[in-house]
Parts: structure tokens; sequence; C-alpha cells
């Protein structure tokens, strides 16, 4: 039955074909390929470079003001000067929805897509694990939304340390820095892995996506509506960016309005990533590569 | 590396998979040297559940599987990087060039992303799509989004490569040219190849061996030769004179005759083997010319063993 095939000559150009017999890099990196690969595909997106660009924007604005401020003060003028207002203003006013707005394009749909090109196959019939996949996605997400939150905030920091009048104001304004990464780092957890949770519910990117957007701003809306009628603070920590405001505020002493204790919003928040971290892998799991 | 000095493609040991109170692999047991195999059943034999496993994606409830002498369940990850798997759907990363597709592809098995573009370049090409690598795939036809497929399986140098319905959706032309593509791998590329198809002329084609799944359970492993001529007993004979007559003493037997070609197609009763045409030919004055086991078709191979499978 060999004669089954045509005698016809196949399109082979095997030019002189040789077995690999190079180098073959440990599993433990593969993560790393997943994340430079993942990341080089969401920058070659317009939308992507748009987002970013855009987001520098708010920071030249603070940056101009501070400065401004600075020189009144230095001038003598009685301006009173609040730099960890001005950080957590940028970041929290201005960057949220830069960086929102990359975790729409490059977190959220993430797995949906995959599932729904058949890319699970393409990544999970080689020798990667699924923890190697998420960690690799999930890394370069935190990238891209990371630049738009912590450049901003560090950048301006920086610029408070670089202006201090003296060594004794530079010390003082050190820890600003480190305040930054560390809200930075949150916000993006906060950014990414209930995006990553919610896009392996659906193969569809666009519900992921459209889901993403209701998650995070209709329970902002109501959670503070709510709190707010009936004087229940409680109410408002069911809103991912209520709780990173009031984290926000507490970190960097900025005048809350409300009383709840800063353990509160960070209980909330690390419940709701920690949940959302553990619906994924679970997902991530049981999915089916093929079938 | 010692463990893939191995001689053996597979070794099942009484796989069983259940899904819930699904028994969907029933104790496998086979034993299938490197070369080329097809996976062969119906729907629901349980082909994908065994292809997983072999994949190491699956842990079985029972047994062990061995691929290429690693142990499937416990090694998986050193098994995937040996194994190239090209997909039935369709699996592809939008926005990706086929030559970036399959450097990606070749960097996740572990190769340096010099080695793997350059390993990429050379797959393409082998495969027929040198001219058209840099297109983005989402804008290939058909034939040649198999033929990334079977590039991205292919680039980072396989022991094995296990192929699932490979020439889906391809025209005649596309499925001979990829058909050939496949005979050729075993001696131009060194790799073994597990076909699974529900094509059985693509498997005939190609493989040299077989694995017969249905409803979960194993019905048949061994060259395809071997399965045409199983529990046959089917005989063409030839005689010297009056073949009719000799059909009429062989039905006094309890055997089924039937003229074919100048001579009789002689079924043997239960239990018989050819000495009862023998003997029938002496015990009643025949001078036999020829006696040799009709081969069944392939596709009556199969279709008999799904038949007795569903009898018994």
């Amino acid at each position: 039955m060999k004669s089954a095939i045509t005698d016809q000559k196949s399109p082979i150009r095997d030019l002189g074909y040789k077995p690999y017999d190079g180098p073959r890099l440990s599993h433990r990196g593969r993560f790393q390929v997943l994340f430079r690969r993942n990341l080089a595909l969401a920058w070659a997106s317009t939308l992507v470079k748009v987002d970013l660009i855009l987001s520098m924007f708010p920071m030249v604005v603070c940056a101009v003001i501070m400065y401004l401020k600075l020189a009144a003060q230095k001038r003598g003028l009685p301006i009173k000067e609040d730099p960890g207002l001005w950080v957590f203003n940028c970041i929290f006013w201005c960057q949220i929805w830069f960086a929102f707005t990359m975790s729409l394009l490059v977190a959220a749909p993430t797995i949906s897509a995959d599932v729904r090109s058949g890319a699970f196959q393409f990544y999970f019939a080689r020798p990667v694990s699924r923890m190697a996949y998420l960690l690799g996605k999930v890394l370069s997400a935190a990238v891209l939304i990371a630049s738009i939150l912590a450049i901003p905030g560090l950048l301006l920091a920086i610029m408070r340390v670089a202006l201090a009048a003296d060594g004794g104001d530079a010390l003082t304004q050190l820890p600003l820095l480190l305040k930054t990464i560390l809200y930075s780092v949150l916000f993006t957890a906060t950014l990414i892995l209930p995006a990553f949770a919610l896009g392996a519910l659906s193969r569809q990117p666009g519900y992921v996506q459209g889901g993403w957007a209701a998650l995070f701003f209709l329970p902002w809306l109501l959670g503070e509506g709510i709190a707010a009628a009936t004087e229940i603070p409680y109410i408002a920590l069911i809103s991912l960016p209520t709780n990173l405001r009031w984290i926000g505020e507490a970190l960097f002493g900025v005048p809350s309005s409300h009383d709840l204790a800063w353990y509160w919003p960070t209980g909330a928040l690390l419940l709701i990533v920690g949940c959302a971290t553990w619906w994924v892998i679970r997902r991530l799991d049981r999915v089916e590569v093929f079938s | 590396m010692s463990e893939t000095a191995n001689d053996n493609l597979l070794q099942l040991d009484g796989i069983g998979k259940f899904y819930g109170k699904v028994h969907a692999l029933k104790e496998v047991t086979a034993t299938l040297a490197r070369g080329t195999v097809g996976l062969l059943g119906p729907n629901g034999a349980g082909k994908s559940t065994l292809l997983k496993i072999l994949l190491g994606l699956l842990v079985p409830s029972t047994g062990r599987a061995q691929v290429i002498g690693f142990d499937a369940a416990s090694r998986s990850l050193d098994l995937r990087q040996r194994i190239g798997y090209m997909p039935e759907q369709e699996c592809h990363i939008n926005g990706l060039d086929a030559v970036e597709l399959c450097t990606y592809a070749a960097e996740l098995c572990g190769l340096p992303y010099d080695g793997a573009r350059a390993r990429a370049n050379s797959v393409l090409a082998y495969v027929g799509l040198g001219d058209k690598r840099h297109l983005k795939v989402e804008t290939y036809s058909t034939g040649q989004k198999q033929r990334v497929k079977l590039a991205q399986a292919l680039v980072h140098d396989p022991e094995l490569l296990l192929l699932d319905e490979p020439t889906n959706g391809l025209d005649p032309r596309g499925r001979d040219e990829m058909l050939q593509l496949i005979r050729e791998l075993p001696e131009r590329r060194g790799c073994s190849v597990m076909l699974s198809s529900h094509l059985l002329p693509d498997v005939e084609a190609v493989c040299e061996n077989a694995l017969v799944l249905a409803e979960g359970s194993l019905l048949f492993s061994g060259p395809i030769e071997q399965l045409r001529g199983k529990n046959t007993r089917y005989y063409r004979v030839g005689v010297k004179e009056s073949p009719e007559a000799f059909a009429i003493a062989l039905r006094a037997l309890g055997a089924r005759a039937d003229s074919a070609q100048g001579g009789l197609k002689v079924e043997l009763p239960e239990d018989e083997d050819p000495d009862f045409i023998f003997r029938c030919a002496r015990d009643n004055g025949f001078q036999l010319r020829h006696l040799e086991l009709e081969q069944r078709s392939f596709e009556e191979a199969f279709l008999d063993l799904l038949e007795e499978k569903s009898a018994a």
C-alpha cells in the first residue's frame, strides 16, 4: 500500500540537515523564554506603545509643578510642600487609568486568547510547566504595568531627593523611594492577577476585557456610594481601587477620608489577589491542553 | 541519557485511566519498537487519552508508560523535550511569522536563540515553506498551516514525533505531499513517528506498526502485515481440475468455498487449520496447485477487529 502515495517528488529541500547536537538549556529557566517572547509580542502592539508613551505626560506636569513649588519655597514663599501627596496623586489619580488600560490590553485577554488560538497545545506539548507558563505571562504583563506606575512615581521621588535643600532633607525624603516601589508592586499585582483569573474563565478575550472593566469600576462606584450612604466604610472594601487608594493614603501619609486602619484595605486586597492567584492556578491545572 | 538507550519506542504496562466513573483506558499493555506506528480507533476509543499519557500531560490511574526510555509520569518535562507533537487543531500564536513561531518552539524545548533560529530556517525549508517563512502564520492556507505545524514539531530534533490527523483539511495533492514528508522522516531525520488518524489509508501508507484501540481496550499492537493476516481463515486454493467438485467436497466438511479468479476462496471451519484443505484434497483425490493465505485489506482487518470487539 505504500504506492498509495504518488511518486511525485515532495517539495523537500533538505539543505544539509544535521541532527542538533548543541546545548539545551535547563527547564528551570523556561519562564524566561515565555517572558521575553510575551513582552516582545505585547510591544508589537501600537495600542501598548501609545498607552505607555501617553502615561508619561502626567508625570511631566507633576514634575514641573513640583519643581516650581520647590523653587518658590527656596525663595522664601510660604508654600506648603508635600512630596508624598504628589507621588500618591500621580500614581493613584493619574497613572491608574493608563495602568488599567494596559491591564486590559496585556493581562486580561492573555489566557483566553491562548485557549482560543490553540496556543496551549503549542506551550504544553513542550517541556513547559503550568507554573512556568503563568510566571512568564504574569511577569511580562507586570513589567509593562509596573513601568506605568513606578517610573513616574520613582522619577518624582528621585527629583524630590535631588532637589533637596541639604543632605538632611535628602535623607528624610529617601523612604519615599521605597514606598513608591512597594505601592507600585502592590498596585501591579492588583491589576494583573484578578485580570488573569477572569481570563481563565472564558475563551472570548472581548468578554474577559468587558468583565474586567466591570469588576474594576462597578464595585468602586457601588461600594463607595453605599458606604457613604450607610456610613459603613467596610462596604467599600469590595472595591479594588478603593483599597488601593486607602493603602496609598496610609503609606504616603496623605490625609484620609475614612476611619479604617490600614490593615483593613490591605487585608481585603491581599485576600482578593490571593483568591485570584489560587483560581488561576487551579484553572490552569485543569484546563485541557487538547481534546 | 542512559535511559534513552532503550530500543523500545513504547512500553505500556497495564495503563488505565478513569475520568470519574468513565473508564477511558483499560489495562493497556503493549511494547512497540522504534519506527512508524499508527494509532487507530473509532471516536471515544481512548486515543487522545493515550496521547496525553504519552506526552506526560496525564498521569495514568493504573500502570506505567515508558516512552523512548523515559517514564511518562515522573519525567514528563525530559520526555517532552524529546518529543514533537503536531496537533490536529490550529495552534499558532497570532502576530508571529513562521520563522519566529518555530524559533519560539525550539527555544521552549531548550535550544538557545541562535541555534533555534538556524533550526527554524532549516526545518521550514525542509517542509517546503522556505520562501514563505516570513509571512504571518494566520495568513497561510490550510495546507501551509499543516506544514508549519509539522515544522514546529520537528524543529528541536525530536526522537519521537506524535502526529494527530496530519492530513486534516488537505486536498489530495497536499495530502500526498504531507504523507510523503512524514514517510521520509524516519530515514532523513532518524525519528520515530506515531500517527493518530481516522484515515486508514494514511496510516497504511506511512506506518509499519499499528496500535488499535476501541472503547479504551487494546485490540491489536504489532506490525500491520500481521494485523492483515490476524485470525484470517480465508485461503485462496487452486486445484488441477474441477474446482467446483472440490468446492462441493469442502462444503460437505463444513468449510465455505466460493469460486474466485480461476480458483477457490475457502473459509475454514472453526478450529481448523490449513491441513484441513490438504486432507480434503487427499481424501477426495484432488491435486492442489497452490494454497495461499488470503490477505485482507487493512480496512477489512480493522473492521473485523472492531466487529470481534463488539461481538465480545
